[in-house]
């Protein structure tokens, strides 16, 4: 299992030979673990000695592999995508039955015995989305997709959404069964839970006819546009939209009226939509076109945003560290003298929201589809 | 024999368990640097600690000394010559939890920082004042400042503010004993009598662990703009930055690359350079805008009259851009572009200016001979820190590291680069730290002096576990 990782020895190699240090400096898993192991040039060392034979993969191996959020800034750094590498590293450990530390595994079993992430009830799941007058529907232009975090953590979030592509007459339906994506079960490394989503996401869309697929959580959109068909050996059968792609689309036809809002406000990129799609500019457009809305950016955005610690299992594992790196996104926030941190991602909201009550930061945290929904006449 | 169980023990409580370790997966990370070195042997460390203060730092220092175990200290690791490597094993001190800018006086113009402050940090908090910092690595991002004054390496802005040694004015240092020192003050001439700076700055931490630096820093340049220049040879390169000296001009960059060199510093940006050019110099100027036109052109004047040919706009700025790295262009850096069917490692001995082309044709000749033919790593020659006239010269060599007799043939090489400096009236040069890299030949060239050295090396450290076994110390 082990020689899967071998088409990465070279860069391994390569990487702990320059010793550049410029992923550790930015990396959120070691701002706060510390030790020179948890940033991607310590993995990739790690790795480098595994394919030696120096380091047998373990549990302490394991405990520094896994503390990793996924969030790719070290790629930015990086010449090579030492993200993909980590992330194989994961999926290893994860076959070779290396138990990760127990609030990672639970995403991974969690996943396998519920069906999502969450442990959740998946019948209250679906019955959630059949209470929704779209999933009567038998054709739209659109197939919404709801992600766990919005159902069973974030629903307030799904109110909103609705809210505004219903006022700006989008013609949409709702699957009327819940289905995880699989992104939870497929950053902690268990690739075989990852295709099972996969394979039951793709015959739902393929039963529903449904080719245009409307996501607003960023970890769905990174799953469906970018490693269903690493997972699935197979190009995408359908094409995914971002909910704030199809904002900035609806604002420029002028199909929403939209009531003035005085604040600043800063926008944190989810690294799932910013560094790993590219989608620097759409939200940015939906804010800014909200009259009497100062944009304001954070010291590190864009490709360069910190991340908010939650990604790749890391909150579920490392819950504190994982807050503690939230609340540093949040003091940057803070120091731009924004009043609204606004984000595009169910999972860096409550992240972000946990790091400001973990510091007492009176600043307000919302999606930039519950800031607008508010405004939408 | 050490109880090393024990010496972890004792760490913990001074450090906290999350900041000391002993697990393999950890201790590798700390047992190789930029050199070739922490391929060749094995200088892993037996534990890791990470202080968080300097009392802290003291107490580890106390317990070394207790259970006499080396300590080797380390900051971003970047380092390029093997010279924070656990020659003797036991305990690496990681310094990089000391990371704290403590003040910047913008009236005295200084900035006062923890050792284990990145050079990045340093230089915004500094901007952040409206005052500039001006040693400025590559490596800024993730070096920190103990680790420069260590070691010192080569910044960008050297030809105008000089080596970091420069910037010091004060320092605080831990001895092998666990007594605490500082040294100097924030006016420019707190040294009452012999510099005793001196004895900590390059030192590499076999003197004692610097844990706080008070540095010069400087008003800030309204601008800075630059010119690069193509030549024919390093003759005529350096012809013209004599001239330029002559005439005045004082610019703060001046970088000169051989093509291979340069090839591979545009590796990333992709900018095509033009045929025929064999050397090519990067000059930078800052300060006023008529300060730094007229700067460029009499540079510019002097330049074409050595034969140079001014080169695109779009060349220098991607070789710029490639240099400058800190937090908003850390994507655009080569340093962190590896390559992956060679390791680079350096020749860093300092020949006389006269005889730097000399040398470069000796080590291409030399390559030729080891078989070295298809290599992209070249010469690069510095500014600084007395302008424009280059002050050292050193050589990248790519060792194909999966090979044991390409890292054999590796050491022999450096053996007859160093050798043939030696011969040339040169010297082992300080300019990338001497690290394992350049020790061997330290006693040869120093003679009699060495004595003296060593008994420095006994006086202050005479437990010896401060960096044991590197630097040409046993």
């Amino acid at each position: 299992m082990i020689d899967r990782l071998e088409k990465y020895e070279d860069w391994a190699r390569a990487c702990m030979h320059v010793r550049c240090g410029f992923c550790r400096e930015n990396c959120p898993a070691y701002s706060q673990m510390q030790l020179d192991s948890y940033a991607a040039k310590g993995k990739m060392t790690i790795l480098y000695h595994l394919l030696r034979g120096r380091l047998q993969l373990d549990e302490t191996i394991a405990e520094r592999v896994f503390a990793c959020t996924s969030c790719g800034l070290c790629d930015v750094a990086c010449g090579y995508n030492q993200s993909e590498a980590i992330h194989e590293m994961k999926a290893v450990l994860c076959k070779q039955g290396v138990a990760p530390p127990e609030g990672y595994r639970k995403i991974s079993t969690s996943t396998r015995e519920s069906g999502n992430p969450y442990s959740a009830n998946s019948a209250e799941g679906d019955t959630v989305l059949q209470s929704l007058s779209e999933s009567k529907l038998s054709s739209a232009d659109y197939t919404l997709f709801l992600g766990c975090t919005q159902i069973y953590r974030e629903s307030e979030e799904i109110d909103s959404l609705l809210k505004i592509l219903r006022a700006a007459g989008v013609s949409f339906r709702i699957p009327n069964e819940q289905i995880c994506c699989g992104s939870p079960a497929y950053r902690v490394g268990d690739e075989f839970q990852a295709f099972e989503q996969a394979k039951r996401i793709t015959t739902l869309f393929e039963s529903m006819q449904s080719d245009k697929i409307l996501v607003s959580c960023a970890g769905c959109y990174r799953m469906f546009s970018n490693d269903f068909k690493l997972l699935m050996n197979d190009e995408s059968r359908f094409k995914t939209t971002h909910t704030i792609e199809l904002l900035q689309e609806l604002i420029k036809q002028k199909r929403l009226k939209i009531s003035p809002l005085n604040a600043t406000i800063t926008y944190h990129d989810p690294c799932h939509l910013g560094r790993h799609s590219g989608l620097y500019d759409a939200p940015r457009q939906v804010l800014s076109s909200i009259p009497g809305v100062r944009l304001v950016e954070m010291e590190w955005n864009r490709k360069f945003a910190k991340c908010c610690g939650a990604g790749g299992g890391f909150r579920a594992g490392k819950v504190e560290d994982s807050i503690a790196i939230a609340a540093n996104r949040v003091q940057e926030a803070k120091a731009t003298e924004a009043s609204i941190l606004a984000t595009a991602c169910p999972f860096c909201l409550r992240n972000l929201r946990d790091g400001a009550a973990s510091i007492d930061s009176k600043i307000k945290i919302e999606s930039v589809e519950s800031i607008l929904a508010k405004l939408v006449l | 024999m050490t109880d090393l169980s024990l010496v972890e023990k004792m760490l913990i409580e001074i450090a906290g368990d999350r900041h000391v370790s002993s697990e393999l997966c950890d201790r590798l990370v700390y047992s190789k640097d930029y050199s070739i070195e922490g391929i060749a042997d094995d200088y892993t460390p037996d534990i890791i600690v990470k202080p968080g203060t300097s009392d802290e730092v003291v107490e580890v220092v106390k317990i070394a000394n207790q259970m006499n175990v080396p300590i080797y200290t380390w900051g971003g690791g970047t380092s390029m010559s093997g010279n924070p490597l656990a020659v003797a094993h036991g305990i690496v001190l990681d310094m990089k939890r000391l990371n704290r800018v403590l003040e910047v006086d913008t009236d005295n113009l200084t900035i006062t920082a923890q050792a284990g402050t990145t050079i990045e940090a340093i230089y915004n908090a500094a901007l952040d004042k409206g005052v500039f910092f001006a040693h400025h690595p590559e490596s800024s991002l993730s070096s920190t400042i103990g680790g420069a004054l260590s070691c010192m390496g080569i910044s960008i802005y050297g030809a105008k503010y000089g080596y970091v040694y420069d910037q010091v004015l004060a320092l605080e240092v831990i001895m092998s004993d666990g007594q605490r020192i500082r040294i100097g003050g924030k006016s420019y001439l707190s040294l009452p009598t012999h510099n005793l700076l001196n004895l900590f700055l390059g030192a590499e931490g076999t003197f004692g662990i610097i844990t706080e630096a008070t540095l010069k820093v400087y008003p800030k340049p309204p601008m800075r703009d630059r010119v690069s220049f193509g030549f024919s040879n390093i003759t005529t390169a350096i012809e013209a930055c004599k001239s330029a000296h002559a005439s005045g001009c004082w610019p703060e960059t001046v970088f000169m690359f051989d093509r291979r060199s340069l090839v591979q510093y545009m590796e990333r940006a992709k900018t095509p350079i033009p045929d025929k050019i064999s050397m090519a110099v990067l000059f930078g100027a800052s300060g006023s805008a008529e300060m730094v036109d007229t700067t460029l052109k009499v540079i510019t004047k002097c330049s074409e009259k050595q034969g140079g040919n001014r080169l695109p706009s779009d060349l220098t700025q991607s070789w710029w851009n490639s240099i400058n790295i800190g937090k908003d262009t850390f994507d655009q850096s080569n340093f962190a572009l590896s390559h992956t069917e060679y390791e680079p490692d350096l020749v860093d001995a300092c020949v006389p200016l006269s005889k730097f082309q000399e040398f470069s044709d000796f080590c291409d000749e030399l390559k030729r001979e080891f078989g070295w033919v298809d290599i992209d790593f070249g010469a690069f020659v510095v500014g600084g820190p007395r302008g424009p006239i280059p002050f050292c010269i050193y050589f990248s060599v790519p060792v194909d590291t999966r090979r044991k007799s390409e890292i054999d043939k590796w050491f022999q090489f450096k053996e007859r680069m160093y050798r043939r400096a030696l011969e040339m009236g040169g010297s082992l040069s300080n300019a990338n730290g001497l690290g394992l890299r350049s020790s061997p030949w330290v006693q040869d060239q120093l003679g009699s002096a060495w004595n003296l050295l060593k008994d420095l090396k006994s006086l202050l450290d005479p437990k010896n576990i401060l960096n044991r076994g590197n630097r040409g110390f046993s």
